[in-house]
């Protein structure tokens, strides 16, 4: 598959961080539209290839390739957006934000008038099943509640692709399958491609998802 | 003398509007050094202001511009080096902070600076301002609520999560150093308004204040302005009734209300 083609592209990536490698020459090509869990323990470098994609870190050697642009050009700085993100850290944070306001950060780059941002917001966080969490302080809500938001967030941005670290958990079983049926829809409706990394055992009995284990910085 | 009377006297009026405005806008810059962790930020600044006067008076330069601009220069590397290195701003600050006190001293001692004369730097008077100092403070206070009021969406998605804010599309690297650069000119301009040791009442505690009742960050940033308004309009009338500092009176007031803010706190976790 070939960078244009593929929505996520990573070549022989390698990762080092404080004279350790955490990613050891990994590849892996994700097409369109694919739904994607990237499983393994604690520390086998999983947000590390998350941050990795994202451009958060820098890489040590490898390529990574996201929507036809390479990771760190000018022409996926533009796009960066078209990639939503929901990380693992936000979901501890206690600084006074509403619900509302969580969701409208995903509108920051889109240029847009005032008006046409509150419809996209409305649209968004009725999509994701949170347009009842508007007025509500987001450090006072449950896990299940954070990721809606999170996912109504992302899909402000209007992504391609859409990366969610350990988005389960925090969350009691009804919450994760929630979640994980609203993944599911949104891949089948919008052709969004979902990646996701988890260390949860029961994301390997997901139906429709392909699985790849990482263990010590390599795919098993 | 009657407070209209007082009033009438320039140096009097001057001080009043400078303290209405810093205490209506600065505690924006409160906000971000709660969220950024920036507590150990305002002793950097005030130690990196000394070392600039103390150059400054060695260099027959005006001591408060060049405690100002090394400021503005300390804000500047602190961002960088927090950047380069992975470093929690709050760490690096702590760095800076210990850096700039120990050249300072070096400055001083080799220099043959007056200390008092650098130390000058840390005690301020709102009665002591200049109309261009009043100009000054008046333009800040626009700039840094326009900045707040124009840029809300991004500026609220680097307080939430830098990493967010990134992956959102947000210049995050370069709006977190224009966010460092307004508390250092925020830390500047209070020691020049009510001296470094009592800058808190008016940049730190509304903001800490805020915090307890606030639901949403529009409402933290409200509530953090109305709330140093009030602690700066009612300690400048306390201290003409009362006859004591302006500053010492500002300060009382903002710590009631943050026992106050504590009790309320406690009280309602009790109701839950």
């Amino acid at each position: 598959m070939s960078a244009a083609d593929a929505c996520l592209l990573v070549e022989n990536l390698f990762v080092t961080r404080d004279s350790a490698t955490i990613l050891r020459g990994l590849s892996l090509e994700v097409g369109c539209a694919e739904r994607l869990i990237i499983a393994g323990p604690n520390g086998a470098g999983k947000t590390t290839l998350l941050k990795a994609i994202l451009g958060l870190i820098p890489k040590a050697a490898g390529r990574v390739s996201v929507l036809g642009a390479e990771v760190g050009s000018r022409e996926w700085l533009r796009g960066r957006r078209r990639v939503g993100y929901v990380n693992q850290e936000s979901v501890q944070v206690d600084f006074p934000i509403s619900g509302r306001e969580v969701v409208e950060i995903g509108t920051c780059s889109l240029p847009l008038g005032s008006e046409e941002k509150a419809l996209l917001i409305d649209q968004a966080m009725t999509t994701a099943g949170c347009a009842h969490l508007q007025a509500k302080m987001y450090a006072r809500l449950s896990g299940g509640e954070k990721q809606k938001l999170s996912l109504a967030r992302c899909l402000c941005q209007d992504p391609q692709l859409l990366l969610l670290d350990e988005p389960t958990s925090s969350l009691d079983p009804q919450s994760r399958g929630e979640l994980m049926a609203l993944l599911k829809s949104l891949n089948e409706a919008r052709g969004l491609t979902v990646l996701m990394v988890s260390h949860d055992s029961q994301a390997l009995n997901e139906t429709g998802w392909r699985i790849e284990r990482l263990e010590a910085g390599v795919f098993a | 003398m009657n407070i209209l009377q007082a009033l009438s006297y320039p140096p009097i009026l001057r001080g009043f509007l400078a303290l209405i405005l810093a205490g209506c806008c600065f505690p924006l810059a409160g906000v971000f050094i709660l969220r950024l962790n920036l507590v150990t930020l305002r002793f950097t600044l005030m130690h990196a202001a000394l070392l600039g006067a103390a150059i400054g008076l060695a260099l027959h330069i005006d001591p408060l511009l060049a405690g100002l601009a090394l400021d503005l220069i300390t804000i500047a590397a602190i961002g960088r080096v927090a950047r380069e290195s992975g470093l929690a701003l709050g760490y690096v600050a702590t760095f800076f902070m210990v850096l700039t006190i120990g050249l300072a001293f070096a400055v001083i001692y080799k220099a043959g600076v007056p200390a008092k004369d650098a130390f000058g730097v840390l005690w301020g008077s709102i009665y002591s301002l200049s109309p261009v100092d009043l100009a000054l403070t008046a333009l800040y206070s626009l700039v840094l609520v326009l900045f707040v009021t124009l840029l809300f969406t991004r500026v609220s998605a680097v307080l939430f999560s830098r990493e967010i804010a990134f992956a959102s599309g947000v210049n995050e690297a370069a709006l977190t150093t224009v966010i460092l650069l307004f508390v250092g000119v925020s830390v500047a301009l209070l020691m020049k308004l009510i001296g470094a040791l009592l800058l808190d009442s008016i940049l730190l505690l509304p903001a800490i204040i805020a915090s307890f009742t606030a639901r949403s960050t529009r409402g933290f940033f409200f509530q953090a302005c109305l709330i140093g308004a009030f602690c700066s309009i009612a300690g400048f009338f306390s201290s003409l009734a009362l006859d004591v500092p302006a500053s010492s009176a500002v300060t009382v007031i903002a710590a009631c209300l943050l026992g106050a803010g504590l009790l309320y706190k406690r009280l309602a976790r009790r109701v839950s």
